[in-house]
């Protein structure tokens, strides 16, 4: 190994285990801060959510959904573990009983950076209860990205070094409930909304 | 990260944002490093992220931003010892705890205790300030209160005692 690596190492495994740390989450407390210092941060201007977008996303969804029920029907299962690469594969092996493995929703940020969200069975008291995970894939772009579960307001910033984590554990996610995927830089932001259908999800599981 | 620092210095809340999140835990551990108490840990992380953006047209491009950070923060440490009369005491920089981090570490901990195994106490130090926080070797000599040639000697000799390490590690 070069020195060169040698130092990436270290690097890498000291980063691993930093992420691993758990502080307090400071953010809005610092943004208080510094308005009440007279600085204040400028933010993007939000964009009004369309109705018609809405609709559109929520059909859009149930479009991905059926069509990957009609996929998963007509391709048969070993075709289909392919389509995974093998990172993806392994972290939902280690952090599921058993998983979809194709995307159930891709949000698209660039041709080349996007974000993907899968679900699988996780055990939970002896039960098996269905959790949704992201996969993030920046290549161009550096954005920032947040989830948001609209219905119990709990919300988590992604840093990208994160590449997968379990929405389910970080931002609790019940039958029925809306999900918000912001993915903004300075030049755009994008919105995506996912309905946690349980049951839906869970057939595609099982099958 | 041109462009992160040129939207600091027009406070845009995206740039701000990814700065914290990228940088914030990292910032955490160089605080309490050097204080060992949480709470005060994360008043410092907060002014630093302040001082940062108060100051952030100081900031020219020289050097890695992730150290001008680091050594805001240790500023900031440094000045809370001498206040709470602790600095003259108990502080130098061969205090810092480096195997003894007792916080909610425990990956972290495991990581410096591996470590240590190899690397006798100096040659961590030099490793976490030039790798980890991004210091030049003049600016961890002066840290250290040694001479740059003595620092780079070291480092390298840590480098090599983290290869055959790592190489032992493989095998095994």
């Amino acid at each position: 190994m070069s020195d060169k690596k040698i130092k990436r190492k270290f690097f890498d495994n000291f980063n691993k285990c930093l992420e691993n740390y758990e502080i307090r989450d400071n953010y809005s407390v610092i943004v208080q801060k510094l308005e009440d210092n007279g600085i204040t941060l400028v933010r993007p201007e939000a964009k009004r959510l369309n109705t018609f977008a809405y609709i559109y996303t929520i059909l859009t969804i149930f479009l991905c959904v059926l069509t990957g029920l009609i996929g998963f029907s007509i391709g048969g299962n070993s075709k289909r573990a392919e389509l995974l690469n093998p990172g993806t594969k392994q972290y939902l092996e280690t952090h599921t009983e058993i998983y979809y493995d194709q995307p159930i929703m891709t949000i698209y940020y660039s041709e080349h950076d996007m974000i993907n969200i899968y679900v699988g069975l996780v055990k939970d008291d002896d039960e098996l209860v269905i959790h949704y995970f992201y996969q993030l894939i920046f290549i161009n772009n550096n954005p920032t990205v947040s989830f948001k579960n609209l219905n119990n307001n709990k919300e988590v910033f992604i840093v990208n070094s994160f590449r997968y984590g379990d929405l389910s554990v970080l931002i609790t996610i019940n039958n029925g409930d809306k999900i918000m995927c912001t993915i903004k830089d300075e030049e755009k932001t994008i919105h995506q909304y996912l309905i946690a259908y349980h049951d839906i999800y869970l057939q595609l599981v099982e099958k | 990260m041109k462009k992160i620092i040129k939207d600091l210095k027009a406070h845009k809340e995206y740039a701000f944002e990814t700065v914290y999140y990228q940088y914030y835990k990292l910032i955490y551990y160089v605080a309490f490093s050097m204080v060992q108490e949480t709470g005060l840990a994360e008043e410092i992380v907060q002014d630093t992220f302040i001082k940062m953006i108060e100051n952030i047209h100081q900031y020219k491009g020289k050097g890695e931003f992730k150290s001008w950070l680091v050594s805001i923060t240790r500023n900031l440490a440094r000045n809370e010892l001498i206040k709470r009369n602790k600095f003259i005491q108990r502080y130098s920089y061969n205090d810092e705890i480096i195997d003894n981090f007792q916080d909610n570490t425990d990956d972290l901990r495991g990581l410096l205790l591996e470590i240590r195994k190899c690397l006798n106490d100096f040659e961590t130090k030099i490793v976490i300030s030039h790798v980890i926080y991004g210091f030049t070797f003049n600016k961890t000599a002066s840290e250290l209160n040694a001479s740059e040639s003595v620092v780079k000697k070291s480092y390298y000799a840590a480098i090599k005692k983290l290869k055959e390490y790592y190489s032992r590690e493989k095998n095994e």
